[in-house]
């Protein structure tokens, strides 16, 4: 199904893309979500994931899985406007120094689950938490994972024990405060 | 504990919830607009453009061959200097057509060519 709407984009078939954009558009999200740390950037990363794969449509093999594929995009978009947003925070701060320093955060408790586990997922390393998302909300196997992230199996599997660990571990500290 | 080849359906359900998103159509026309703002449907692909020409262009490519093939064999004859030919694509019709992005509408370029005749 994939593949075929895949390869009508190819074709330069608009409405084929956009069927892509509404089937994949929120697990592309999610994952950059993941990597990102407001929404608005995470939204203009999945955005720019799925310019980047129009752009590069014609490299997609309809022979394997889509997916996969875009997703790779996806999070390689995303690294690169995390990447973008961290010299920006840089440069901010460098050249910033006569203004003042802002008071501490006011910690605000957080109710709901969702938003403590939101939370959590920022601790974890950038990798370990992409892939615990893939593997564990997005579904995709050991095998993907390691595919989207460029890494070997073995690592994306540790990667996912780890996460799913350091996440259990925050998770109980949250909940016992 | 799970498994680590097995998915934790529980935890992925809590990081579901945790990493919510909405309004999938507003993404969608964002993205939509975005791709439409770079053009990136409206560019013709090569093999596109090349279609679009095929027919008209080769008709005009055949005419021309015919009307070369017989403007060398007439030469010996009337000794028509090929230069003539030259004069004859290069006339007001024929460079009108050639100006248009359209493809060449072989009527007109077979009028031209036998108007040389």
């Amino acid at each position: 199904m994939d593949a075929k709407l895949a390869q009508k984009v190819q074709q330069g078939n608009r409405e084929a893309f956009a069927q892509l954009v509404l089937k994949h558009g929120a697990a592309a999200r999610r994952v950059c979500k993941t990597i990102l740390d407001n929404d608005q950037d995470a939204d203009d990363a999945a955005q720019d994931g799925f310019l980047a794969a129009l752009t590069k449509i014609g490299t997609y093999d309809p022979e394997r899985p889509f997916g996969p594929w875009l997703m790779r995009v996806v999070v390689n978009a995303a690294r690169d406007l995390a990447r973008r947003r961290k010299v920006r925070i840089v440069e901010e701060i460098s050249t910033d120094t006569a203004s003042e320093v802002p008071g501490p955060e006011v910690e605000t408790h957080r109710a709901v689950l969702g938003e403590a586990l939101n939370n959590a997922l920022k601790q974890l390393p950038d990798r370990e938490a992409t892939a615990v998302v893939l593997y564990d909300v997005e579904g995709y196997s050991h095998r993907e994972v390691a595919n989207i992230l460029e890494i070997p199996t073995g690592t994306a599997r540790s990667d996912v024990h780890k996460a799913r660990r350091k996440l259990r571990e925050i998770m109980h500290a949250w909940q016992e405060n | 504990m799970t498994e680590s080849g097995k998915k934790d359906q529980s935890l992925g359900a809590e990081l579901a919830v945790a990493l919510a998103v909405n309004d999938d159509e507003a993404f969608l026309q964002r993205v939509m607009a975005s791709a439409d703002e770079r053009g990136l449907f409206n560019e013709p692909e090569l093999w596109d453009v090349l279609e679009m020409w095929a027919r008209p262009g080769l008709a005009v490519a055949a005419t021309a061959a015919i009307l070369f093939a017989g403007a060398f064999l007439a030469r010996g004859e009337t000794e028509q200097p090929m230069a003539s030919i030259a004069e004859g694509l290069s006339s007001e019709v024929a460079a009108t057509e050639m100006a248009e992005p359209a493809p060449p509408n072989p009527e007109s370029m077979l009028a031209v060519a036998f108007a040389i005749e």
